[in-house]
C-alpha cells in the first residue's frame, strides 16, 4: 500500500461549469520530492489544497498514511499532525517574534511554552536564523521570511510538506537557497515534500514531475 | 495567548478608539457610584454623629392608598411602641416625634411641622440662634431657610392656623429627618394641633456603644416584621432615599448607555481585527487551529482591549469623582467603593464578551481556502 492514494478525485466550481479536477488517480510513496507544476487554473493548487486537508472533494478519495480525507471531523487533526504548509507569501504573522510565529502550529500539539520555545529555536537555527528569532517579520529579507516559514511548517515534525509557489515571490538567488534548504530538510527528515510551481527550474529539483491541464494529469515523469 | 495580547494593538489608533469607548463607560460608573456613595455616607455620618443610629417609622403605606395625602408614605405609630422598641436588645434610648405639614398664606408649599420633647432637640440639627424651647409652653424654633422666607427672628411671634408660637430659637436643619423648611415645638403642641395624642409618626433610636444599626434593624424586622419602617441610612429614608434611589438608577442608565456605546466600539474594532486579519486566520486553519482555539484568540482580543480600558476607566471615573467632591462638596470626603469598581469590571467584561462574539464566530467559520486566497 502505497502512503498517499488518491483515487478518481473530482472537484468543480460554479455549479460544475469549472472543473478544476476532473478525475484525478495518484500514488505518492513516502519520502518522494514531487514538483506539480502546470499553467494557471489547471488544477495544481486544488489539489494541494486537497492534499492538505484545506479544501474537499466533490467525488474520489484520498488516503494518507491512515487518514481518510473523507471524514471531515478528522481534518483539524489532519493538518495539525501530518502536514506542514508553505506559502508563496510567506504569511507570517507580525507583531509578534519569529520563534512565535514558528511555535503556532505547536498551540494544537498540547506542548508547554518551553517545549515550544525550545523546538522552535532548533527549527530557526535549522534555518540559520536562530539569530533573528526574536525579531518581528516585518525586518526580515524576503529569504529570510520563506525561511521562517520553511521552520514553521516543520514545527509539527510533518509527514508531508505542501509548498504553494514557495518561491514565487523570490529573486533567483533565495530561490536557489530555498530550495537548496528544503531539498535537504527532506532528505534529512525523510518528509514527502509536494511543490506546486509553474517554474520549471524550480521543478527540475524534484525527483519526480506531474503535468495538469484542464484538471488532468498529463505529465507523471520521474526526474533523475 | 501572545497573540491575544498582541493582536488588539496591532491597529493602534482604532484600538485607542475602542478604550475611549469603553473607558468612558467604566469612568462613568465608577464616578457617579463613588459620588453617590459620598453623599450617602457623608450624609450617614451627620446624622450618626448628631446621635441617632436609627429611625423607625409605621409601616409603609400602599402608594394607591388614598390616606397617603394625610400620613405620607407611612402611617403612624401608636405611641406604646416607645416601649416595645426601648426594650429592644442594644437599644439605648428613643424619643418619640409627630412630624406633620402646615399652611401658611405666605407660602406655596407646606411647611413641616415637627413636634418633639426639647431633649430631643440635639438629633434635629444646631441652634445657632437663641434657645430650646419650655414643652409646657407655646414655644418653638425656627428653621433657618423658613426664618429667613418668613423674616422672623428670635422674640417674634409665629401663627400655625389659630396659634401664635413665640419662636425662642432659630436652627440649622442637619439629620435624617431634617428639611430645609420646617417649625419644631414640643411633641404635646402638636399632638393638640392634630388631635391626636396616642400616636406618633416616627421613632428616633440611639443605640447602645458598640452596637451596630443593622443587627438591631434585623432584629426588630424579625419581630414586627411589616408593622413598622426601619431607616439606618439616608438612602432608606422617604423622600431622600427615593431622590437617592433615583439618582443610583439614573447613573446606572447613564452608565450602561455609555457601555453600549463602548460595546458598538468593540465590535466595530473587531470586525475590522477580523476582516483585517483573514488571511492570518487561514493560515491558524490551515496550521490545525481548532475553531474553539480561534473563537478563544478573538474573544480574549476583545476582553484585553475592555480591561485595559476598564482599568483606564477605573483610574479616570475615580479622579473624576475626586474632582467633583472637592470643588462641588468639599465637605464630603470619598468612598472607595470595591463593588461599584467590580460591578463595573463586570459590566465590561460582559460587553466584551458580547462585542467579540460574533467576530469571533466569523472568524472561526471562514474556509481555510477562501481565508488564504484573501488579498
Amino acid at each position: 500500500m502505497s502512503f498517499m492514494e488518491i483515487k478518481n478525485l473530482k472537484k468543480s466550481y460554479e455549479n460544475g461549469l469549472i472543473k478544476a479536477l476532473d478525475g484525478v488517480d495518484l500514488t505518492i510513496e513516502k519520502g518522494e520530492f514531487i514538483a506539480i507544476i502546470g499553467a494557471s487554473g489547471s488544477g495544481k493548487s486544488t489539489l494541494l489544497n486537497m492534499l492538505g486537508g484545506l479544501d474537499v472533494a466533490d467525488e474520489g478519495t484520498i488516503r494518507i498514511g491512515d487518514y481518510d480525507l473523507r471524514n471531515t471531523k478528522k481534518l483539524n487533526e489532519f493538518r495539525s499532525k501530518f502536514v506542514g504548509f508553505i506559502f508563496q507569501l510567506h504569511n507570517l504573522i507580525s507583531n509578534i517574534s519569529c520563534a512565535e510565529n514558528v511555535e503556532i502550529p505547536m498551540y494544537e500539539l498540547k506542548m508547554s511554552n518551553k517545549e515550544m520555545r525550545k523546538r522552535s529555536l532548533e527549527l530557526l537555527d535549522l534555518v540559520n536564523l536562530k539569530n533573528k528569532a526574536s525579531s518581528d517579520p516585518k525586518v526580515l529579507s524576503g529569504g529570510e521570511r520563506q525561511r521562517v516559514a520553511i521552520a514553521r511548517s516543520l514545527a509539527n515534525s510533518p509527514a508531508i510538506i505542501l509548498a504553494d509557489e514557495p518561491t514565487g515571490s523570490l529573486d533567483s538567488k533565495n530561490t536557489e537557497n530555498i530550495l537548496k534548504l528544503l531539498q535537504e530538510l527532506q532528505i534529512k527528515e525523510n518528509i514527502t515534500l509536494i511543490i506546486v510551481t509553474h517554474d520549471l527550474d524550480v521543478a527540475k529539483h524534484a525527483n519526480r514531475i506531474i503535468e495538469f491541464l484542464d484538471g488532468k494529469i498529463i505529465n507523471d515523469n520521474k526526474n533523475n | 495567548m501572545k497573540l491575544i495580547l498582541k493582536n488588539p494593538f496591532k491597529k493602534k489608533f482604532i484600538a485607542v478608539l475602542a478604550i475611549i469607548g469603553i473607558g468612558i463607560g467604566i469612568g462613568a460608573m465608577v464616578a457617579l457610584g463613588f459620588v453617590t456613595d459620598s453623599v450617602i455616607n457623608g450624609i450617614d455620618n451627620k446624622i450618626h454623629n448628631s446621635g441617632i443610629d436609627m429611625l423607625i417609622k409605621g409601616e409603609k403605606v400602599n402608594l394607591t392608598d388614598p390616606n397617603i395625602v394625610f400620613y405620607g408614605p407611612n402611617k403612624p405609630l401608636n405611641k406604646s411602641w416607645l416601649d416595645t422598641i426601648k426594650n429592644t436588645e442594644g437599644v439605648d434610648s428613643v424619643a418619640g416625634v409627630y412630624e406633620t405639614k402646615f399652611l401658611n398664606k405666605n407660602m406655596l408649599v407646606p411647611i413641616n411641622l415637627i413636634g418633639m420633647e426639647n431633649t430631643s432637640l440635639k438629633y434635629q440639627g444646631n441652634i445657632t440662634n437663641g434657645t430650646a424651647f419650655n414643652d409646657d409652653s407655646k414655644e418653638g424654633i425656627i428653621s433657618s431657610g423658613l426664618a429667613k422666607i418668613e423674616n422672623k427672628t428670635v422674640g417674634d411671634d409665629y401663627k400655625i392656623d389659630d396659634d401664635d408660637y413665640k419662636i425662642v430659637g432659630i436652627y440649622e436643619p442637619d439629620n435624617l429627618m431634617g428639611v430645609s423648611l420646617s417649625f419644631i415645638t414640643s411633641l404635646k403642641n402638636v399632638q393638640d394641633y392634630v388631635q391626636d395624642s396616642e400616636n406618633l409618626s416616627n421613632v428616633i433610636v440611639k443605640l447602645k456603644t458598640g452596637v451596630k444599626s443593622e443587627y438591631v434593624s434585623k432584629e426588630l424586622k424579625n419581630e414586627y416584621g411589616d408593622n413598622i419602617d426601619v431607616s439606618t441610612s439616608i438612602a432608606d429614608n422617604g423622600v431622600m432615599g427615593e431622590m437617592i434611589s433615583m439618582l443610583k438608577q439614573l447613573s446606572l442608565a447613564i452608565s450602561l448607555l455609555a457601555l453600549l456605546i463602548g460595546g458598538i466600539g468593540i465590535l466595530n474594532t473587531m470586525m475590522m481585527s477580523v476582516y483585517e486579519r483573514t488571511r492570518e486566520i487561514g493560515v491558524l486553519k490551515a496550521v490545525g487551529w481548532k475553531n474553539k482555539r480561534i473563537i478563544t484568540m478573538v474573544l480574549g482580543e476583545s476582553l484585553v482591549l475592555t480591561m485595559v480600558a476598564s482599568i483606564i476607566g477605573t483610574i479616570l471615573g475615580i479622579l473624576l469623582s475626586m474632582i467633583v467632591l472637592k470643588f462641588l462638596m468639599d465637605d464630603v470626603s470619598l468612598v472607595f467603593s470595591i463593588n461599584t469598581i467590580l460591578q463595573a469590571v463586570i459590566f465590561a467584561i460582559i460587553i466584551g464578551l458580547v462585542g467579540g462574539f460574533y467576530p469571533a464566530h466569523k472568524a472561526s467559520k471562514l474556509p481555510p481556502t477562501e481565508a488564504l486566497r484573501y488579498e
